[in-house]
C-alpha cells in the first residue's frame, strides 16, 4: 500500500495494517457510515438493486478466490450458487427446517459439491479444468430440472428468512441482513489473501510446481480454494432464494456463469476491491439497460426490430469483456488503484 | 554447529529414464553433513534430474534415495520441504504475483501453523504468527542485501536480484539441506563473488548477526551445488562428484578431480601443450 | 433390432457432426493453444447466416454455399484479428474468457437479427429413406456421413503436406522457433481461426438440416466439447474416432435409458463423459500427456 509521504512505519503491524493512516480510518467510518444509513436515502426499487448487488458480491468474492487467488478456472459458478439456493428452499419449504440451517446448509453442500466437481482440478488445469465446471453447471441443472425434490422444471416456492421470531419481509431488513453478511465475507476475504492461506493460493496460481516443491501440499490447498469459493457461492444462493421468493433453473444459466467470470476480470482478479468493482458495474449496467436505455431507444427509434431489447444485453457485455481484456486486464481495481496514487501525488502524477 | 560428519542423503542405484531417453544410469553418491558438495558434468549429464529426484518431483524408476536414514524415493515434493530439503531451480521459478516479501513469507509456509479458519479471522493467533515470522524474514532480507527490492512485485525484477530472492525464499524453509541449481548461471564475475560469498556465509552461520532467526545463525551444514563455474567450484566446494551421460564418472576433492583424466576427457578440456 | 439399427446410425451420423465441429476446437487448439469457448455459438451463427441466404435470400444452393464459406473465412478473421491478437501474449485465462464474451457476442448478435429463435433449413439432401437391413433410414444421415469422412480427409491430407498446415503444427509446438524461421505466426493463427470457422460452419449447416436451428445449437457445440475431451484435446484422429463414440452413447443411451430413467437423460450424457474422462484418463484416448520441465 503506498502511504502519504511522511509515514513512516515503526511495527511490523504498522507496516501490514489495512488502515493505517487516519485519513483511511476516517473514510472507512464514513464509508460504513453511509452503507448502514442506506435504507433512509435509498428507494424502495434501488435498496432491491443493492440487495441483488450484496448477494452476487458474496458469490464473486468466492470466485474471486478460487479464480483470481488460486487460479482454478470455474465457469460453473451460477450451479454452485444454484445449489446452495435450492438446498435453502428445500430445507425450509419442504422440510419447514429454520433459516439459518438452510443457509448453513446450503453453503456446506454448495462447497461439498464444489470439493467433488474440483477434484480433477489437482490432475488438470486450464481448459480442462474449465470444461469440468461447465460439465458439472450443466449436471447440476440438469438434476435439478428433474428431480422431484426440487421442483423439477416448474420451480419451488421459499419463504422468508427468518431468525428468531423476526421474518425479514422487506427490502430494508434484507439489506442489513445481505450487508452484513457481505461485508464478514470481504473482510475473510482480505485477511485470507494476506495470510498464509492466501499465500499458498496464490503460489499454487502463480507457479503451482514451485509452490509444491516450498511445502505446500497441492491437493489440500486446491481442494480448499474451492471449497471456500462454493461455499460462498452457497451463501449467496440461500440469500437470493429467499430474496426472490420462487425458484427456478432458469435463473442459473451458463450465461450467469460467464457474467460473474466478467465481473472478477472486469474488477480486477485477485484483490478484494476487485469483485467489488465488477459486481457493481456489471449488475449496475444490467439496470440501466434493461430499464432505462432500452425503453428509450425503442421509444425514439420505433423502427427498432423486434430482436433489439433481448439481443441488445448480450451483444454489450460481451462487447464489453472483450474490450476489458484487451484494454484493462487488471480490471477496474488497477484503475481505482492509479486513481488513488494520481491523486496522492497530484500535481506530480503522470 | 555439528562436527560430525554423517550422511545426510544417500542414493542408491538411481536410475532414470522418460521413454527412452536414459537421464540417470545407477547414479550413487553421499551427501554428508557439513560440506559444500559440487555437482559438475556437461550439459545434460543429468545433474537437474538428480536435484529434482530429490525433491520428489521425478519419480525414478529405479534406485533408492535416503535422507537421514528414512526412504524418501518419489516422495510428494511438499513432503520433502516438510522434512528440510529446500532447492532453488535453474530457471527461476519464483512467485512472479508477489512482491520480494511475500515470496519469502510464502517460503514459512510449512513453519506456520494457521489454518484457514484462523487465517480468515486473522485478529489474534494469526496476527501474532505473522508478526513472529515476519521477523525471520526480514533477517533473511537483511543478510541477502536485498533490502531496497522488498516490496517489488518478483516479476519486474532484474535477473541478478531475482537469483537472490530464490536463495533467500529457500532459506526461509530453514532447511537441512540445500540444494542450489547452478545459482551463478548469467551472472558476471561481480555478481558470482557475491553469490559465492552468501553460500558460505549461509554455511558458516552467521552467529550473534542474527541471534533470533536460527537459519542464519546456525547456517545450513549441508550445501549442495551443481554448477558450470568450474573457478567457483574449485574454490568453495569441499567435495565434487562428476556426471557424464547420466551417470557418475568421478568423485574426490577438487585436487583430485582437477587431474582426474576421465574428467578432464569428459569435460573440463584437453591440456594445450 | 431396427430399433438399434436406427439408433446407431443416428448416433453416427451426429457424432460425426459433433466431431467435425471439435475439429475446429483441436485445430485452432493445436496451432495457438487457445481454447475456443465460442464454438457452439460459432455454429449457431453460421446455420443462421445459411439460413438466411437460403431462405431469406433465396440464394441458390451453390451461391448460398459460396457465400456462407466466405462468411465463415470472414468470422475467423475477424476474431482472431480484433480480439485475440491483442492478447497474444497474455496467460491463458484471459484468452478463454475472450473467447466467452466473443460467444456471449455473438450469442446477441443472433438474436438480434433472427429474434423468433427457432427455424428450419429447407431441405438439403434427397428424400427417399433407405432400408439398411430391417431399419428406415433417411438419406441424409448416409450424406452426413459422408460429407464429414470428405472434409476430414481432405484436413489430414492439407495438415499432413500443405505448407501452411505444416507450419500451424509447428506453430503449435513452439511459436518463437517458428518465427525464427521467418513464418509469420499471425498469420498462422489467422488461417487457423478462418479454418475452425469454415469447418464449424459445415457442422453447423449438417446439423441444421437434420435438426432444425433452435438455441439448442450452442449445446451442441458444447457437446463438442466432449468429443474434444475424450479423444484427446490435440489430436484430429481423436476427435474422429472420439465423436461418434459420443453420438453413440447420446443415441443408445437416449433411446434405451429413457424409459427407465427420467426423459432427457440423452441430453446429459455427454457430460457426465466429461466427468468421467476427467477422472479416468484426463488427456483422453489420443491426447499427449504434457510433461512440466522445472
Amino acid at each position: 500500500m503506498s502511504l502519504p509521504s511522511g509515514t513512516r512505519n515503526y511495527t511490523y503491524a504498522q507496516d501490514m495494517a489495512i488502515l493505517r493512516t487516519k485519513t483511511h480510518w476516517a473514510l472507512f467510518i464514513g464509508l460504513l457510515v453511509l452503507l448502514m444509513a442506506a435504507p433512509l436515502y435509498l428507494s424502495n426499487y434501488w435498496l432491491g438493486v443493492a440487495n441483488l448487488i450484496g448477494i452476487t458480491l458474496i458469490a464473486a468474492i468466492g470466485l474471486n478466490i478460487l479464480t483470481g487467488y488460486c487460479g482454478q478456472l470455474s465457469i460453473g459458478h451460477a450451479g454452485f450458487i444454484a445449489v446452495g439456493a435450492y438446498t435453502a428452499a428445500v430445507l425450509t419449504n419442504r422440510l419447514e427446517l429454520p433459516f439459518l440451517v438452510g443457509l448453513i446448509s446450503g453453503g456446506l453442500t454448495a462447497g461439498a459439491i464444489g470439493l467433488i466437481f474440483g477434484l480433477p482440478s489437482v490432475r488438470v488445469k486450464g481448459f480442462y479444468l474449465a470444461i469440468t465446471t461447465i460439465a458439472a453447471q450443466f449436471i447440476i441443472i440438469w438434476v435439478i430440472n428433474h428431480w422431484s425434490v426440487t421442483g423439477g422444471f416448474v420451480g419451488i416456492k421459499v419463504p422468508y428468512a427468518s431468525i428468531g421470531g423476526f421474518v425479514f419481509r422487506t427490502e430494508t431488513s434484507q439489506f442489513y441482513l445481505i450487508a452484513t453478511i457481505a461485508a464478514l465475507c470481504t473482510f475473510f476475504a482480505k485477511n485470507l489473501a494476506r495470510t498464509r492461506v492466501g499465500r499458498a493460493f496464490i503460489a499454487i496460481r502463480d507457479n503451482d510446481l514451485a509452490a509444491e516443491v516450498m511445502g505446500i501440499n497441492l491437493l489440500y490447498y486446491k481442494l480448499l480454494a474451492f471449497f471456500i469459493g462454493c461455499f460462498m457461492a452457497g451463501i449467496a444462493g440461500a440469500l437470493l432464494a429467499h430474496w426472490i421468493g420462487f425458484l427456478n433453473a432458469e435463473q442459473f444459466s451458463l450465461t450467469e456463469s460467464i457474467l460473474y467470470i466478467g465481473m472478477i476480470i472486469i474488477g480486477g482478479l485477485g484483490t478484494t476491491v476487485g469483485p467489488i468493482f465488477g459486481v457493481i458495474f456489471i449488475r449496475l449496467l444490467q439496470q440501466i439497460l434493461t430499464v432505462q436505455v432500452v425503453p428509450f431507444l425503442e421509444r425514439t427509434f420505433t423502427m427498432m426490430p423486434s430482436g433489439f431489447a433481448t439481443g441488445v444485453t448480450p451483444m454489450l457485455f460481451g462487447l464489453v469483456i472483450i474490450l476489458f481484456l484487451i484494454l484493462e486486464p487488471r480490471g477496474l481495481a488497477h484503475r481505482w488503484a492509479l486513481l488513488k496514487s494520481a491523486y496522492r501525488l497530484w500535481p506530480f502524477s503522470y | 554447529m555439528s562436527d560430525k560428519n554423517d550422511v545426510k542423503i544417500k542414493i542408491e542405484n538411481l536410475s532414470l529414464s522418460f521413454g527412452g531417453v536414459k537421464a540417470l544410469i545407477d547414479v550413487s553418491l553421499e551427501i554428508r553433513n557439513n560440506e559444500i558438495l559440487a555437482i559438475i558434468g556437461p550439459n545434460g549429464a543429468g545433474k537437474t534430474c538428480l536435484l529434482n529426484c530429490i525433491s520428489g518431483f521425478y519419480k525414478p524408476q529405479k534406485g533408492e534415495i535416503y535422507f537421514e536414514g528414512r526412504r524418501i524415493t518419489r516422495i510428494r515434493p511438499d513432503k520433502a520441504a516438510r522434512l528440510g530439503l529446500a532447492r532453488t531451480f535453474q530457471n527461476i521459478e519464483l512467485f512472479t504475483g508477489l512482491s520480494t516479501l511475500d515470496n519469502i513469507m510464502a517460503a514459512r509456509h510449512v513453519l506456520m501453523k494457521q489454518n484457514f479458519l484462523s487465517s480468515a479471522l486473522y485478529f489474534g493467533w494469526a496476527h501474532e504468527e505473522e508478526i513472529a515470522h515476519r521477523r525471520t524474514v526480514e533477517d533473511i532480507i537483511d543478510f541477502l542485501e536485498i533490502e531496497p527490492i522488498r516490496k517489488k512485485i518478483v516479476g519486474m525484477l532484474p535477473y541478478g536480484m531475482r537469483k537472490r530472492v530464490e536463495l533467500g525464499r529457500a532459506l526461509a524453509i530453514e532447511p537441512k539441506v540445500l540444494l542450489l541449481d547452478e545459482p551463478m548461471a548469467g551472472m558476471n564475475l561481480e555478481e558470482k563473488e557475491d553469490i559465492a560469498r552468501f553460500i558460505i556465509d549461509i554455511f558458516e552461520g552467521q552467529g550473534e548477526t542474527y541471534p533470533q532467526s536460527p537459519v542464519l545463525r546456525d547456517g545450513v551444514n549441508c550445501i549442495v551445488l551443481v554448477e558450470h563455474d568450474m573457478g567457483v567450484v574449485m574454490d568453495i566446494a569441499d567435495r565434487i562428484v562428476v556426471l557424464d551421460f547420466g551417470r557418475k564418472i568421478a568423485e574426490g576433492t577438487p585436487a583430485e578431480i582437477r587431474t582426474n583424466p576421465e574428467v578432464i576427457a569428459a569435460y573440463l578440456g584437453e591440456e594445450k601443450h | 433390432m431396427a430399433e438399434l439399427l436406427q439408433f446407431t446410425i443416428t448416433g453416427i451420423a451426429v457424432g460425426m457432426v459433433y466431431a467435425l465441429i471439435a475439429l475446429g476446437f483441436v485445430l485452432i487448439w493445436k496451432s495457438s493453444g487457445v481454447a475456443n469457448l465460442a464454438l457452439g455459438q460459432i455454429v449457431l451463427l453460421s446455420s443462421w447466416f445459411t439460413y438466411a441466404m437460403l431462405v431469406q435470400a433465396e440464394f441458390p444452393l451453390w451461391l448460398a454455399f459460396l457465400l456462407v464459406i466466405l462468411f465463415a473465412l470472414g468470422l475467423g478473421w475477424m476474431i482472431e484479428r480484433f480480439a485475440l491478437r491483442p492478447l497474444i501474449a497474455q496467460p491463458i485465462l484471459a484468452l478463454i474468457t475472450v473467447t466467452l464474451g466473443i460467444g456471449y457476442f455473438i450469442e446477441g448478435v443472433v438474436i438480434f437479427i433472427w429474434p423468433w429463435s427457432v427455424d428450419a433449413l429447407p431441405r438439403l439432401f434427397p428424400r427417399e429413406v433407405l432400408h439398411i437391413g430391417p431399419a428406415v433410414v433417411s438419406q441424409e444421415y448416409v450424406w452426413v456421413v459422408g460429407i464429414c469422412l470428405l472434409v476430414f480427409a481432405l484436413l489430414t491430407l492439407f495438415f499432413r503436406y500443405h505448407k501452411m498446415g505444416i507450419a500451424m503444427r509447428a506453430t503449435a509446438d513452439d511459436q518463437m522457433a517458428v518465427q525464427a524461421c521467418g513464418i509469420p505466426v499471425t498469420t498462422v493463427f489467422s488461417r487457423s481461426w478462418m479454418f475452425a470457422c469454415v469447418v464449424a460452419a459445415i457442422g453447423g449447416i449438417l446439423i441444421s438440416s437434420i435438426g432444425g436451428i433452435t438455441q439448442g445449437l450452442i449445446e451442441t457445440g458444447l457437446k463438442a466439447f466432449s468429443v474434444v475431451i475424450l479423444g484427446g484435446l490435440d489430436s484430429f484422429l481423436g476427435a474422429i474416432v472420439a465423436g461418434p463414440i459420443i453420438g453413440l452413447a447420446e443415441s443408445l443411451g437416449g433411446g434405451y435409458l429413457t424409459p427407465y430413467l427420467w426423459a432427457g437423460v440423452k441430453d446429459i450424457i455427454p457430460f457426465i463423459i466429461i466427468i468421467i474422462v476427467m477422472i479416468i484418463k484426463p488427456y483422453g484416448l489420443f491426447g499427449e500427456v504434457r510433461i512440466e520441465r522445472i
